[in-house]
């Protein structure tokens, strides 16, 4: 830190300059990504306001680009920008699965017929900014930074929720949408307030031995669990899981996609961090005064994992639209993912490797089946379960591939889904959930039900038109193709290619 | 604590905590939005209390100088018949609300008697602004630089939406 003199210490301000230049080279994704964010919004503004598949290409060539320097991103754990960011290779995975999902996201929202040419300049800037966020969340190890990173990408989901013709719904889900996220953001900002007043620190890496030294406060356990309830906002979890499914559905599908798979990757990722600083696997938790333990992470978080499940397949049962159901199927899957970090040791990365892994694997799935259900919609104008009859004869092709991602998420073989299933339940085995693991294995019996109505919809029952709709456009076959072929070569791969077995976090 | 500062203290708090209250009962939306720039001033005078002059300042300038000028230039474009703030309540809330606030006050009670906390900042008295100004630009440059694109989003999302009826029409 620089001291406030009279006179600039030129000692330390070289100093200064150059951590400063040692940071930015580690931070030139999430540069390149602010540069395009800005160029696209002045390309809209200043160049063309018609031409707006351009804005499209540049975000895409954003986003690809930032993506080849994640790539590219020197391996050496280190802090970026005294102590704000962590580039470790924790934080590249994640960084990598969200820009993923991001260009999925760019292409998907060109092929929704529905969006097209309606302002799409300020969506892509917009979008942007929220994958900025995102990046930022998934490295972040100051409680401030972690607070500005998840408010960016929370008011920008905001606004491009709002983007729909259909003007009334969308606005419901925006409006839904912000008032719960604020509510959300204000526990965690209180929960961020009462550690620094406790700790004198915003470092997250600074709790793992304060967390022992107020062992004996009942008010540390509060303050966490205020932080984890906002982010259990992001992540889609009980107990702040009510805006799901409205959002889901209003949203345009293309940022319900995105949504339900780079949000939730984004929390999940500061909720390990967290957690690992607190380490869940010595018995730390809300104790009592006394000293007594009350309550362990591990055991609340199991529970929230348990919950969580089982509410979202329960209403799932029910649901008559795609997108709805799509919505309370993500928090059932929150809850699955939660079993992983429940089960966390922070010794040998148990439970890291497989919610690394579900979210690699959920990445390719649920953006997939949501491409299948713009690339149906745009055909059949609806996003009703009803209407998805006879549609194994009428448009073979996506009936087979929303087959295909249906599977993976039930978790049955030969699909992805199946070893992402495998790898968590076993972490909760391995760490003696058992229990835990029950619930998993009785709810994934239980979204069988529903998962499986869809199918039973398109290949069993007829409708009354038989002639077959005209093939999807080209961009709607490569997309969803291209995301099939993850989801099943990963379930070969899966296990052997342990992109998630090196991962670490700076400590 | 002398007796002319806990004096001072609990005026500032009582200024801060009974216009809140008064928000609460309040029937008019106006006078209810009145009723919070008192409250907004006596954070600013705890915060003033507290040796943290930046931050009282700055609450004066944009809560009291900014926020609210635009909440009640909000009120007047958008308030063409008076609102009865009673009809919006729901009088069936009304047990678990006070459930649920009383569970979170306990909860906060507790917390605020039972915790060791750790005081970071001096007794003495000195101007914060220098240090804020250094640590913006030092230690905290990254969320300062980070604020101006959520400022960005927040101005350009703000425009979008309320222009998307325009688009529709």
């Amino acid at each position: 830190m620089l001291a406030a003199t009279k006179q600039l210490d030129t000692k330390a301000f070289a100093e200064f300059v150059s951590g400063v230049g040692d940071s930015v080279a580690g931070f030139w994704p999430e540069i390149v990504l602010g540069i395009t964010l800005c160029a696209v919004l002045l390309y809209d503004l200043v160049l063309s306001r018609e031409r707006s598949k351009n804005t499209a290409y540049m975000a895409f060539g954003g986003t690809l680009l930032s993506l080849a320097l994640v790539f590219m991103l020197p391996s050496e754990p280190r802090s970026l920008f005294s102590g704000m960011l962590a580039l470790d290779s924790f934080s590249t995975f994640f960084k990598a699965v969200i820009l993923i999902g991001t260009l999925v996201t760019v292409a998907l929202t060109q092929l929704d017929k529905e969006n097209i040419g309606a302002r799409l300049g300020e969506y892509y800037g917009i979008l942007l900014a929220a994958v900025l966020g995102m990046m930022l969340m998934a490295s972040s190890t100051n409680m401030i930074m972690i607070y500005l990173a998840v408010e960016l990408a929370s008011l920008s989901s905001y606004v491009i929720v709002a983007h729909r013709r259909q003007s009334r719904i969308g606005s419901e889900a925006s409006l839904k949408y912000a008032i719960y996220g604020s509510v959300a953001s204000a526990l965690m900002l209180y929960g961020i307030s009462l550690l620094f007043g406790m700790t004198g620190s915003l470092s997250v890496m600074g709790l793992a031995d304060l967390g022992i030294r107020m062992a004996t406060d009942v008010g540390f356990g509060i303050a966490v669990g205020l932080v984890l309830a906002g982010l259990a906002y992001k992540m889609a979890a009980f107990p702040m899981h009510f805006w799901v499914p409205d959002v889901y559905q209003g949203a345009p599908t293309a940022v319900t996609a995105f949504l339900s798979v780079a949000s939730k990757t984004a929390a999940f990722a500061i909720l390990l961090r967290f957690m690992a600083s607190l380490d869940p696997g010595s018995a730390t938790g809300i104790k009592m005064a006394d000293g007594g333990l009350f309550l362990d992470w591990t055991s609340i978080l199991a529970v929230a994992a348990a919950v969580t499940m089982t509410l979202g397949n329960l209403a799932a049962l029910f649901q008559t639209n795609i997108k709805r159901m799509l919505g309370y199927s993500s928090i059932a899957h929150a809850g699955y993912i939660l079993m992983g970090v429940a089960a966390l040791e922070v010794s040998d990365y148990a439970g890291f490797k497989a919610v690394a892994f579900y979210l690699l694997v959920y990445l390719f799935t649920n953006l997939g089946a949501f491409a299948v259900v713009i690339v149906v919609s745009n055909q059949v104008k609806s996003e009703e379960i009803e209407a998805y009859k006879g549609l194994g004869t009428r448009m073979w092709l996506p009936a087979l591939l929303l087959t295909i991602f249906l599977f993976s998420l039930i978790g049955m073989p030969p699909t992805a889904g199946f070893t992402g299933k495998f790898l968590l339940f076993r972490a909760a085995i391995d760490k003696g959930l058992y229990w835990l693991a029950i619930m998993g294995g009785i709810n994934t019996a239980v979204s069988v039900y529903y998962y499986m109505r869809i199918l039973k919809f398109m290949y069993l029952e007829d409708s009354a038109e038989k002639t077959p709709y005209p093939a999807p456009c080209l961009l709607g076959k490569v997309l969803t193709v291209g995301l099939a072929l993850p989801v099943l070569l990963l379930f070969f791969l899966g296990a052997a290619a342990g992109w998630t077995k090196n991962l670490s976090l700076l400590g | 604590m002398s007796f002319y500062e806990g004096l001072l203290f609990y005026l500032l708090a009582a200024t801060a905590v009974l216009p809140g209250v008064m928000i609460l009962f309040s029937r008019d939306i106006v006078h209810a939005a009145f009723w919070l720039l008192a409250s907004l001033a006596g954070v600013a005078g705890l915060y003033l209390y507290l040796g943290a002059d930046f931050l009282g300042f700055t609450q004066v300038m944009i809560y009291i100088g900014g926020i609210m000028i635009l909440i009640i230039f909000g009120l007047m474009v958008t308030h063409k018949q008076k609102i009865s703030l009673s009809q919006l309540a729901q009088k069936r809330l009304l047990v678990p609300a006070v459930i649920t606030g009383g569970i979170i006050l306990t909860a906060l009670l507790y917390v605020i008697n039972k915790t060791t906390w750790k005081p970071t900042a001096s007794e003495e008295m000195e101007p914060t602004s220098a240090d804020i100004g250094y640590l913006l630009m030092s230690d905290y440059l990254l969320p300062f630089e980070i604020a101006s694109i959520v400022l960005l989003v927040g101005l350009v999302g703000g425009v979008y939406i309320a222009r998307r009826k325009e688009r529709e029409a």
